[in-house]
């Protein structure tokens, strides 16, 4: 279990939460890290960013997860920022319908966060 | 999105006629999550090796995973076992997931839903993973058992992508798509203008780095390695006989060409050129032709010593794996053959007698080249140690459970992928045999003038693929004049079945005169497919008495 918590890295900052994935983000790894991330997770987070810079792999798991974390932000009034999508799992999210109208992309992490906190 | 979902009966199924059909197979056992990411890591490796192009080995990937984490988390009663097929049909690629779990209800109705349920904020948290696998493929099926020939569930995705023909068994190389990259020169001169006019002879043909001052070289040639050096002779700070000193230092820098060029050839002719190593001494002012021509001959040279060098080595290496096998044990006659692949190959084959017992192993390295060529040295090197430690008194299944723990626990050897057989001949025409992820052998029954036989019923996951796995073992007993034929995929991927029957039928009874047969029946296999010869070893055993 402590490999698959090395596998993400949450950083909850006064305006959003920094959430950062490392490696292959599957059916496995989600069902462990999911709650949590729900856990550690302020309850009223208005903007998420999450960090795909590292992530090589990306499945339907994944997706559903950050569907998950899209609802709270609006539920909550706030915003989903994907950064730095590259590749396989770029491919994904254009696939399933996460385009610019749903969530904000980032090129890297730093322009997600001056985002999500002039959004704030 | 349009619903691509097709009738199962516009597949070609197992058991149904496969013109030119090449297949890789993976048996798991119960699927779980963690067999999931080793399994992508082989089909990955397995689709490069086929040349697939990344963004549609990505797609497949994708689909594997989605379906087996369906088979995880879905099925009322569980799969014992999952078979992961991926065929090429007249050059276009499948993937077949095969499984005897609970069918998957309402397969059509789940497209549907799949297809058009766009969820609270336009995606869904559940149901993705159809919805990608009907997006990215042409064709998609799910055959419950209850409708298929072997009664497993199947779910096949297909494309109509085709793969170009000579990448079906060879990986595009490099220079396949690649244009070559042009030589790196470092050219060292205080001098500017010198510098600049040896530049300009230089730069249409090379990619240079020009240095001023001397002493900035050696960094740069530690960081990147030029395939030549131009350097003045006499320049302030570092001159050039102590940068060539300096450049020898460096790991491989002797192999490096070096050309010194001087006004003062007085003092050039002078030096130790041998002990130095110095390629050639060329007198300023140089004209453009003699330095392209000087430049050129250097780089010829060097390349010819490193092929020849890369060549002894890899004949060496050929050497060293080439099938070695006895000619008789225990009433088994005993028949070798094999072919690697021009710029090397990763098949190899060891055995290890005790007493009247032999137990043997055939194995295939993935992958081409130089590097399969390395790693079947090393897994050939691991595998003789095994087999000196546990071949006395080891059976095959066991055998290939000892590989498979050493194959998890060593992070080299898992970092490629090797099929292996590992197959025990006794008196009396017995045999056992075990397989991890190889082609199981076909047994041929000659007696009484007929020859019939078929694949052994065995099967096997990849060494290294699943953690603490016991192989099973099949036991086969064999009468006089019977056939066991075992070889690499390469050789199976060219001969089905009934080419083997045909070319057995006019072979006379021994192991050596049936080996050619096949052997000729293969080559001329490949040369009327047209693709490039893949690795390939055949093993022929023949029980019984030969004329």
């Amino acid at each position: 279990m402590s490999t698959i918590t090395q596998n993400y890295q949450l950083k909850n900052r006064p305006d959003y939460s920094h959430l950062a994935f490392v490696g292959d983000l599957d059916a496995a790894t989600v069902e462990a890290i999911r709650p949590l991330v729900q856990a550690q997770m302020p309850p009223l987070c208005r903007n998420i960013i999450v960090d795909l810079g590292e992530v090589d792999f990306l499945d339907s798991h994944g997706v559903g997860f950050f569907a998950s974390l899209l609802k709270r932000c609006h539920r909550n009034g706030g915003q989903l920022y994907i950064a730095a999508a590259h590749g396989q799992p770029a491919s994904v999210l254009r696939m399933v319908g996460f385009n610019n109208t749903l969530v904000v992309y980032c090129a890297n992490s730093s322009e997600a966060e001056i985002r999500a906190e002039t959004a704030a | 999105m349009p619903l691509s979902v097709i009738p199962p009966s516009a597949f070609l199924l197992p058991g149904a006629p496969r013109p030119s059909q090449t297949v890789y197979t993976l048996t798991l056992p119960t699927p779980a999550f963690d067999v999931i990411p080793p399994l992508r890591r082989k089909i990955k490796g397995r689709l490069a090796a086929w040349g697939v192009p990344d963004a549609y080995a990505d797609n497949l990937l994708l689909s594997a995973s989605e379906i087996m984490t369906n088979l995880v988390k879905h099925p009322a009663r569980k799969a014992d076992t999952v078979q992961v097929q991926l065929r090429q049909e007249e050059g276009r690629l499948v993937l077949d997931v095969s499984d005897d779990s609970t069918p998957f209800a309402a397969f059509m109705a789940k497209c549907q839903y799949a297809a058009g349920d766009r969820g609270h904020d336009g995606v869904p948290e559940h149901g993705n993973g159809l919805r990608c696998i009907l997006q990215m493929h042409s064709e998609v099926a799910y055959i419950p058992a209850t409708e298929s020939d072997d009664g497993l569930n199947h779910f096949i995705v297909r494309d109509q992508l085709k793969i170009p023909a000579h990448t079906r068994h060879a990986p595009l190389l490099a220079s396949d798509s690649m244009p070559t990259p042009r030589k790196l020169v470092f050219l060292v001169d205080d001098n500017p203008v010198t510098l600049d006019l040896h530049k300009k002879i230089l730069q249409e043909h090379y990619t240079l780095r020009c240095f001023g001052c001397a002493a900035d070289v050696p960094a740069a040639f530690a960081e990147r390695r030029p395939e030549l050096v131009i350097s003045d002779l006499h320049m302030p700070g570092l001159d050039g006989i102590a940068l060539r000193r300096q450049l020898s230092l460096i790991d491989g820098g002797d192999a490096v060409p070096f050309i010194f060029l001087s006004h003062d050839i007085a003092s050039a002719h002078r030096l130790d050129v041998n002990r130095l190593g110095i390629d050639d001494y060329l007198c300023k002012p140089i004209s453009a032709e003699r330095l392209l021509a000087v430049t050129a001959r250097l780089m010829q040279r060097a390349t010819q010593f490193a092929t020849a060098v890369q060549g002894r080595f890899n004949k060496q290496l050929t050497a060293m794996l080439h099938p070695a096998m006895p000619r008789l044990h225990a009433g088994w006659h005993i028949a070798t053959r094999s072919h690697a692949a021009e710029a090397g190959g990763g098949d190899f084959i060891l055995h290890h007698k005790n007493g009247d017992r032999m137990l043997a192993v055939i194995a295939d390295i993935m992958g081409h080249g130089q590097e399969a060529k390395f790693f079947a040295f090393a897994y050939a090197g691991y595998l003789r140690s095994l087999m000196q430690l546990f071949g006395n008194d080891c059976l095959p299944a066991p055998f290939l459970s000892h590989v498979s723990r050493a194959v998890r626990d060593d992070s080299f050897l898992d970092s490629t992928m090797m099929t292996c057989l590992a197959f025990e001949l006794m008196p009396e025409g017995r045999a056992c045999v075990a397989t991890a992820g190889h082609p199981p052998p076909y047994l041929i029954a000659r007696g009484g003038g007929a020859c019939t036989g078929d694949v052994v019923d065995i099967a096997g996951p990849l060494p290294g693929l699943l953690a603490d796995h016991n192989y099973q073992q099949k036991d086969l007993s064999l009468r006089q004049g019977d056939i066991l034929i075992l070889a690499t995929d390469g050789f199976f991927e060219t001969l089905d079945r009934e080419a083997i029957l045909s070319a057995l039928r006019q072979a006379p009874p021994a192991a050596e005169a049936a080996a050619d047969r096949l052997w000729t029946s293969y080559q001329d296999a490949l040369q009327r497919s047209l693709l490039a010869a893949d690795d390939a070893t055949l093993i022929v055993l023949h029980y019984g008495d030969e004329p």
